[in-house]
């Protein structure tokens, strides 16, 4: 082994997936450890365990940062591409740790950004161009920090804002502008989740969205103006579209715009569609569009029945990869379902509603014969 | 189907089915690049005991589909032919990786390396030292100080 070249003792280190057996090959000699930090360090999450202690998640904040100026500095610094925070940065802390951290840097989740803004995000966008997956949870993010996401980092796929309130209904029009200068690959996969907080989506955000080349949308909105399937554009854009989830779009989740939508995009194999209006109808032509759907979401649609979900499972045997229907809420009595599942205990009375289907029970529905059916 | 001759660095001649070569991207190329030719290729880098087990690979394996997919590629399932083909001393073992590796062919790289990947899982540092027959070229400062700088690592 000691008359390897590194490039093989890193191939054989990639076949190496547990922490444990990494550390252990740091420990066995210089050239092993040399080759094993890379693959010891690529992700990183920080502060996963802490609560909510305020003073107790500075503290850590600061030791992490104290640890990578020491001499000779930690190799996560060279090494770290996946970094996931969960204390509660500050602007001035993430700084630092920009300044620390070398530019190989490829998927960011901030977990707690309350006092994260555009001071510090653009100045990570300058620093780790190679950014693919960005994920931002209550940041202050503006304006500022898309226009400088789009423009230092090119490789961008995902981008991920969840209850982001300083966000204009303009957040996507940087990524539009560079994709038509030829900069980058496109944002493939977004998610917008607001969450009760102020929702600055208008018409013109779901027109650029519709220039993106989306192979996966997340949207969670809120109240009266989650009008995100309004436009009747959606059902022409994203042909590539796999992965679909919108909670709480309200009344303009009905069948005559869910329909169209399914049927303009028979790529997708994750479907989550909660609290919408539909009626068996959707199901149906989910059924007839859709080619091989893995998951279903459909919490909180109190418009289906059980004779249409027994349907879909039931004429739609190649969906081979179907594991996973979620029918919370959806006030399908149990009595009248006994092949799926619920959940809690089953003595008790009120506890009559399904929950799901998992994958016993889609293949009892598939075995079973239906008179009604 | 047409023939194509290898010759070993200890000169010895291999008469392989173009078919069953071509598993080496760097023989394909080669043939690409010189087209229809009687003379042998030279493998200066393969010995004839070497380049004999890795065509048994590749005549095996001739038929199989190119995946270029990284997470299949990484999954360490061996299938049981291939285990059995491993099943050579620790020498060879290395011999076929660095023969794999320099004829370009990806999938006998992927089994080699797993094979050694497996035998490095659950041990400890000493029994892998042992196994490779590995010095320990750290001092116990150094020992300390990496055991320190990785405990983060521990509680991933």
């Amino acid at each position: 082994m000691n008359h390897l070249p590194p490039e093989i003792i890193s191939s054989i280190l990639q076949h190496i997936s547990e922490q444990s057996d990494l550390l252990t090959c740091t420990l066995v000699n210089r050239c092993i450890y040399e080759a094993t930090l890379p693959f010891l360090w690529r992700f990183f999450a920080q502060g996963k365990q802490i609560g909510g202690d305020k003073e107790e998640e500075r503290t850590m904040v600061s030791t992490f940062l104290d640890c990578l100026m020491q001499q000779p500095s930690h190799p996560i610094v060279k090494h770290v591409q996946e970094l996931e925070l969960y204390s509660r940065w500050t602007d001035n802390q993430l700084m630092r740790l920009i300044s620390l951290i070398g530019p190989q840097v490829k998927n960011v989740y901030i977990a707690n950004g309350q006092a994260i803004s555009d001071m510090s995000l653009q100045p990570l966008a300058r620093a780790w161009p190679q950014l693919t997956d960005l994920y931002l949870y209550s940041a202050s993010a503006t304006q500022a920090s898309m226009v400088a996401l789009a423009r230092h980092c090119p490789r961008l796929r995902v981008l991920s804002l969840s209850c982001c309130p300083d966000l204009s209904p303009d957040t996507f029009a940087p990524f539009v502008h560079a994709g038509n200068a030829g900069v980058g690959v496109g944002v493939e996969n977004v998610t917008l989740y607001t969450n009760g907080g102020p929702e600055p989506w208008n018409d013109q955000t779901v027109l650029d969205l519709a220039q993106l080349p989306l192979r996966s949308f997340s949207f969670s909105g809120h109240g009266s103006s989650s009008d995100i399937m309004h436009s009747s554009i959606l059902t022409s854009v994203w042909p590539q579209l796999t992965h679909l989830e919108l909670e709480c779009i309200g009344a303009v989740g009905d069948d005559s715009r869910l329909i169209p939508f399914i049927k303009a995009h028979p790529q997708l194999t994750e479907v989550t569609l909660h609290e919408t209006l539909m009626t068996d109808a959707t199901l149906d032509a989910m059924g007839m569009y859709l080619r091989d759907v893995t998951y279903l979401g459909l919490a909180g649609n109190r418009h289906i029945t059980v004779s249409g979900v027994r349907r879909l499972v039931r004429h739609h045997r190649h969906w081979y990869h179907l594991a996973w229907v979620d029918l919370y809420n959806c006030k399908l009595k149990y009595d009248a379902f006994p092949e799926a599942c619920r959940v809690g205990d089953p003595n008790d009375a009120l506890n009559n509603c399904v929950h799901h289907l998992n994958q016993d029970a889609i293949d009892t529905i598939r075995q079973m014969e239906y008179p009604e059916l | 189907m047409s023939n194509v001759r290898l010759l070993s660095s200890d000169n010895e001649e291999f008469v392989v089915q173009k078919e069953v070569a071509e598993r080496s991207v760097l023989i394909k190329n080669m043939l690409e690049d010189v087209g229809e030719t009687d003379s042998a290729i030279p493998l200066p880098n393969v010995t004839a005991k070497v380049l004999k087990k890795v065509i048994e690979w590749c005549d095996h394996h001739s038929s199989d589909p190119v995946t270029t997919d990284e997470t299949e590629r990484r999954t360490t399932d061996i299938d049981e032919w291939d285990q059995k083909f491993m099943e050579v001393d620790q020498e060879t073992l290395f011999d076929i990786i660095l023969a794999a590796n320099y004829l370009d062919i990806k999938p006998l790289l992927d089994v080699g390396c797993k094979t050694v990947a497996n035998m490095i899982k659950g041990k400890t540092a000493e029994e892998i030292r042992k196994i490779f027959n590995i010095v320990n070229d750290f001092t116990p400062e150094e020992e300390a100080q990496i055991r320190k700088e990785n405990e983060w690592a521990e509680d991933r």
